[in-house]
């Protein structure tokens, strides 16, 4: 038996000499070890000198099917169109929020990547669009693309409306909204949100018929539609609301007064914008808020001196 | 003892353990891969002419494009789209400069990664290529190299695993190229295509119908069962046509096709004439003037209905039948102020009988009147078990454009079913009317070949059986 312990020992003893510690040192090529590897041209530098250096943002307008989904088919942006595309984001999104949070803002908070995409998103089954997908707040991938054109106000108002849609996700996602937005239309929050047109969902009280998708999507698109389209244009909403529920026919077309719902958002959407950002939606104090801001800089680039 | 040797086994068996690497290769995956898509890189690069690029579409056959690749990875390109879709733009004569990378994927591939003319034919807009929203022609531009040394590359797309093949241009095709031989190679081909409506090859005594063409070449024959069997196999053309004189392009598989058992892989133009290449030998490609496979017209068949406009029809109505039958009945109406404009014969399922009959309607315009007529016949028919047709009797169908006239214009109705009366009266009525004879004819229904230009459609014939050269032609209609 002691001599079993010996033995034992021995075994024990030798095994332990036959680890040997090597540092594992990666010195061998690794292919594609360091990210996309490509030949810079001048759109690159642009990107690198507007969004990369300043954000830390990354502009991916080069085709990168893994940034997509896989089963739909899509297309690479127009290249002349990259800059241009890029130029009016900067105008319309970021300027209006560094002018009102400061410079810090939109590094802290931007996602963090853009994809481009040239063709539309065709959605399977229902005939809908994409327009622009935001992934937890970091990406942002606008579609359809190569329809861009700077004098077109309409789709500028379309690409920059998906990009506010999108940052406020990002927003919304860093610090909750209060609850008791989700509590002022709980009824009308649906997966079949493309079949409710846009009176439909006026009447339930609703900004747009994609703001009936969910609370979420409600919030977000308060913020990006009234900032787009401009407050004359919500205003106008209202009084819509207002005048469909003033002339109901029924009783029983209306549980609630859809313009008062409308308010109530609008309220939420102003104290949490100042209270949680410090940012001011609409003109305070004779200072500019943000809806004067992204409208102004929405005449600015659809405007005739302006170089694209 | 024996747990002694146990233990030295074990100590013998640790002692034994090989810890150094055995590698098939010297270099890592890693340095092989580079050296790989470095010699791609060469190879692309090595065309001082550029390339030819052709993509075999999902959903629109094949497209050929013509591209220049340099060093600081941009790429011009001209394509063959224009041709076929000119909503795209002068896409054979205006470059469009985009950027390729060589990148690793799933295996090395070729990727064009910012929008261009390659990216048309992909674009899920159907607006853009004549495709369907969403999904387009469902082409490719990422695709992954699989030979480079069969004289030019093969490669598959790697979303729709499209097939495509890249040829190096010689200095000649490229000059071309620019000057929009892309789309020239088509139209020369297409002159090629209204001369030579059914260009048949005959294998072992099997004829097969085999139209070459840009985009798509069509086959169709009729299989073991009797059906008959149409497909399409992605094709380009080369630019012999426009190259050499008096030639015609070659036309290009992807890889070869297979039709009923053969493997056919693309066309050569060689001694003014196609040669199809199956299993390795060639045959030639004839004109056979009329699809190499049976007409099935009839009640409830493919076509049922014959449609006749001679003053359209020049050389398709042959002078048997011009002169023995449609121009005596022409001029003899036509002293009565009557023209014919036009005629059918028509496979329908008369109800009153409850059985189908042939209805031939002929149609004079009266010129005093400039007005329209159609005075109709119904012949009652037998299927021969030879395949061929009987007119065994005829009947009006109670109008009065027929019953007036039908003396004028016999040798037509006749022509199919010939009655010699015993009693008719144009005072009174049809059914008064006494057959004293009745001359059924029997026909074989074939194609019949297109002589007129200009003249589209598929043209079918009721031959008689016992003077062939004696046959009405017509459109085949549905």
């Amino acid at each position: 038996m002691e001599t079993l312990k010996y033995w034992m020992m021995f075994v024990a003893a030798w095994m332990l000499w036959g680890c040997a510690e090597e540092d594992f040192v990666p010195d061998q090529y690794l292919l594609g070890l360091g990210g996309d590897e490509y030949v810079q041209n001048e759109v690159d530098r642009w990107i690198v000198e507007n969004y990369t250096q300043p954000y830390n943002m990354e502009v991916k307008y080069r085709w990168d099917q893994s940034e997509l989904d896989l089963n739909r088919v899509l297309v690479p942006i127009r290249e002349e169109l990259v800059i241009p595309v890029m130029k009016v984001v900067q105008e319309v999104w970021i300027k209006p929020y560094e002018q009102l949070a400061g410079a810090n803002f939109i590094r802290s908070y931007s996602p963090k990547k853009y994809v481009l995409v040239g063709s539309p998103k065709y959605n399977p089954n229902d005939g809908t669009i994409t327009l622009g997908e935001a992934e937890g707040g970091r990406k942002i991938v606008l579609y359809r693309l190569n329809w861009f054109d700077s004098k077109d106000r309409d789709l500028i108002q379309q690409i920059m409306k998906t990009v506010h849609h999108e940052f406020g996700h990002t927003l919304h996602q860093t610090i909750l909204y209060p609850e008791e937005f989700k509590n002022i239309t709980p009824g009308g929050y649906t997966t079949a949100w493309n079949n409710i047109d846009e009176e439909e969902a006026l009447k339930l009280g609703y900004i747009s018929s994609y703001a009936c998708a969910a609370p979420d999507e409600d919030f977000v698109e308060m913020i990006a539609r009234i900032a787009v389209f401009g407050r004359e244009w919500y205003e106008n909403k209202v009084a819509q609301a207002k005048k469909l529920y003033e002339n109901a026919t029924s009783a029983q077309e209306f549980a609630y007064d859809p313009s008062e719902a409308l308010r109530q958002k609008e309220t939420i959407v102003i104290s949490y914008l100042k209270d949680i950002w410090g940012i001011d939606f609409y003109d305070q104090d004779g200072k500019k808020g943000l809806v004067t801001l992204v409208q102004e800089a929405i005449d600015y680039v659809t405007g005739d001196d302006y170089e694209q | 003892m024996k747990k002694y040797l146990f233990f030295f086994t074990i100590l013998l068996l640790l002692a034994s353990c090989d810890k150094t690497e055995d590698n098939v290769f010297t270099q890592t995956p890693d340095e092989r891969l580079k050296m790989t898509m470095e010699e791609y890189r060469e190879t692309l690069l090595n065309a001082p002419n550029g390339w030819f690029l052709a993509i075999d579409t999902k959903k629109g056959g094949a497209y050929r494009l013509w591209m220049s690749f340099e060093e600081d990875e941009r790429v011009g390109m001209l394509s063959d789209m224009e041709a076929t879709f000119s909503k795209a733009g002068q896409t054979a004569t205006m470059p469009c400069i985009s950027s390729w990378r060589l990148k690793m994927l799933l295996a090395p591939s070729l990727i064009f990664d910012t929008y261009s003319y390659l990216h048309l034919l992909a674009d899920p807009q159907g607006a853009n290529n004549g495709g369907k929203n969403s999904e387009g022609l469902l082409s490719d531009f990422e695709f992954r190299i699989v030979e480079t040394d069969n004289g030019g590359i093969d490669l598959i797309g790697n979303y729709n695993q499209c097939l495509a093949r890249m040829d190096r241009a010689t200095p000649e095709e490229a000059q071309l190229a620019v000057q929009g031989g892309l789309k020239q190679v088509i139209e020369r081909h297409t002159a090629f295509l209204t001369e030579n409506r059914f260009p048949t090859v005959e294998v072992e005594g099997k004829k097969y119908l085999m139209r070459p063409n840009y985009r798509e070449t069509e086959f169709a024959y009729v299989d073991e069962e009797g059906e008959l069997t149409e497909l399409t196999v992605g094709s380009y053309l080369d630019f012999q046509g426009i190259v050499q004189a008096d030639a015609q392009s070659n036309v290009c598989f992807f890889e070869p096709a297979e039709i009923n058992g053969l493997h056919v892989n693309g066309l050569k133009w060689t001694d003014g004439r196609y040669w199809v290449e199956i299993d390795g030998r060639s045959y030639e490609l004839v004109d056979n003037l009329v699809p190499p496979y049976p007409l099935n017209l009839g009640y409830n068949q493919t076509f049922s209905q014959l449609y006749v406009k001679p003053s359209a029809m020049v050389g398709t109505l042959t002078d048997p039948f011009m002169n023995e039958v449609y121009t005596p009945a022409y001029n003899s109406l036509n002293a009565r102020t009557r023209a014919i404009q036009e005629m059918y014969c028509k496979f329908v399922m008369n109800t009153a009988v409850g059985k189908p009959v042939m209805e031939l309607g002929i149609t004079y315009l009266n010129t005093s009147t400039q007005k329209s007529y159609t005075a109709k016949w119904q012949y009652a028919y037998t299927l021969n078990d030879d395949g061929t047709i009987t007119f065994t009797d005829r009947e009006q169908t109670g109008s009065t454009n027929e019953f007036y006239y039908e003396m004028y214009m016999k040798e037509l109705p006749d022509f199919f079913c010939g009655l010699e009366y015993a009693h008719y009266d144009t005072d009174e009525s049809w059914a008064t009317v006494e057959k004293a004879k009745i001359i059924p004819h029997t026909f074989k229904i074939d194609w019949a070949a297109n002589r007129t230009q200009g003249l589209s459609g598929n043209i079918g014939g009721l031959y008689r059986v016992e003077r062939e050269e004696l046959y009405i032609a017509g459109q085949l209609k549905q």
